[in-house]
């Protein structure tokens, strides 16, 4: 039960992985902590690992041997193309949004 | 007392999450403070976890449990002659075609999911029946250890209601029945008397639940069968 730390799309656990996942793989640390950077979500590590489950099973990202215990997971093409589709369709809602918020 | 901690909690999840994820989570909480926030994400996540790995026939047989739970708990607040569905729904689900049809079902959904033997699927039943027992075994163990005292009421009874101190309180008359209970006299010798109060009797409602297993396996098994047919029919035909 990968809880949202806040509402809306930009806080779902799994896309802001995903996002993590985009500039190169990271080990569950590095994700949580990129993530406090670029988004401004803390992800629990409870909801991180169930978040990291449900992309492994999905085949969105893959676990690679590490050197030490952590595991540095990356992004796998089907998870890059899942990710690239989800980010356009958030840009065009938010698009159309912010036009029809600005005043005519 | 970190390390204990770490390891209590990974425990809540299942030992195949934790064959695959158990290090890195253990190794990412012993870096961080554990505070009441963390501690609280890591468990309802675990038990998640586990709910997700359950098999079928655990996540049935808990659901019924609750369900039976429920209705104790309606039949003791709320007696059926206030209109309480809940206990309606115990009185009656034990009983339904819809409580077989969920045993067989859980067959049939134990065989598709794990093929293998048709007891499996009998076992599967029988798990289902022995969780939704558990309420009831319960209550027959509080019985017998005298924490609890049940009162049979029964539509004959008339409940009636009177005002006092403000508050308004309701009595079953439970005059028409009556049973034989033995009474021992001052002189020491037993006597058979007439007697209002009725109790069911506690080693009866303790092992009630144990009588429904085995006809829950043969269910169960129909269920398998019923599978086994389903899965063979889904076959492609090989030339």
């Amino acid at each position: 039960m990968a809880r949202k730390p806040k509402t809306g799309p930009a806080s779902d656990p799994e896309l802001l992985i995903l996002s993590s996942l985009a500039s190169g793989p990271k080990h569950g640390y590095a994700i949580m902590s990129d993530v406090e950077t670029f988004a401004g979500v803390t992800l629990g590590p409870g909801t991180l690992y169930t978040a990291i489950t449900r992309l492994v099973e999905k085949k969105l990202i893959v676990p690679q041997s590490g050197a030490g215990r952590q595991r540095p997971y990356k992004l796998t093409a089907e998870g890059a193309t899942g990710l690239t589709e989800q980010l356009n369709a958030m840009r065009r809602v938010a698009a159309a949004g912010l036009r029809r918020l600005r005043p005519a | 007392m970190k390390h204990f901690i770490v390891r209590t909690l990974l425990r809540l999840y299942p030992a195949s999450w934790r064959r695959e994820y158990g290090v890195e989570l253990a190794d990412l909480l012993l870096a961080r403070t554990l505070t009441a926030g963390t501690f609280a994400n890591v468990l309802r996540n675990g038990l998640w976890q586990r709910l997700r790995a359950a098999e079928p026939s655990t996540l049935v047989g808990f659901a019924m449990l609750l369900v039976m739970l429920n209705g104790f708990v309606w039949n003791i607040i709320a007696p059926p002659r206030f209109g309480s569905g809940s206990s309606l729904l115990l009185q009656y689900f034990w009983g339904s075609n819809l409580y077989v049809e969920l045993l067989v079902g859980c067959g049939v959904w134990t065989y598709l999911r794990y093929g293998g033997k048709l007891s499996r699927s009998g076992k599967a039943a029988m798990r289902i029946t022995f969780l939704a027992g558990v309420p009831s075994m319960l209550a027959g163990v509080l019985m017998l250890s005298g924490f609890l005292s049940v009162i049979v009421v029964g539509r004959w009874d008339t409940p009636t209601t009177f005002h006092e101190h403000g508050f308004a309180y309701t009595y079953y008359d439970a005059q028409v029945r009556s049973c034989w209970i033995r009474v021992q006299e001052p002189t020491g010798t037993l006597k058979s008397i007439q007697s209002t109060a009725c109790p069911p009797a506690p080693l009866g409602i303790l092992v009630a639940p144990l009588f429904a297993l085995p006809a829950s396996w043969l269910w169960g098994m129909v269920g398998g069968l019923l599978g086994r047919w389903i899965a063979r029919t889904r076959r492609p035909v090989s030339a």
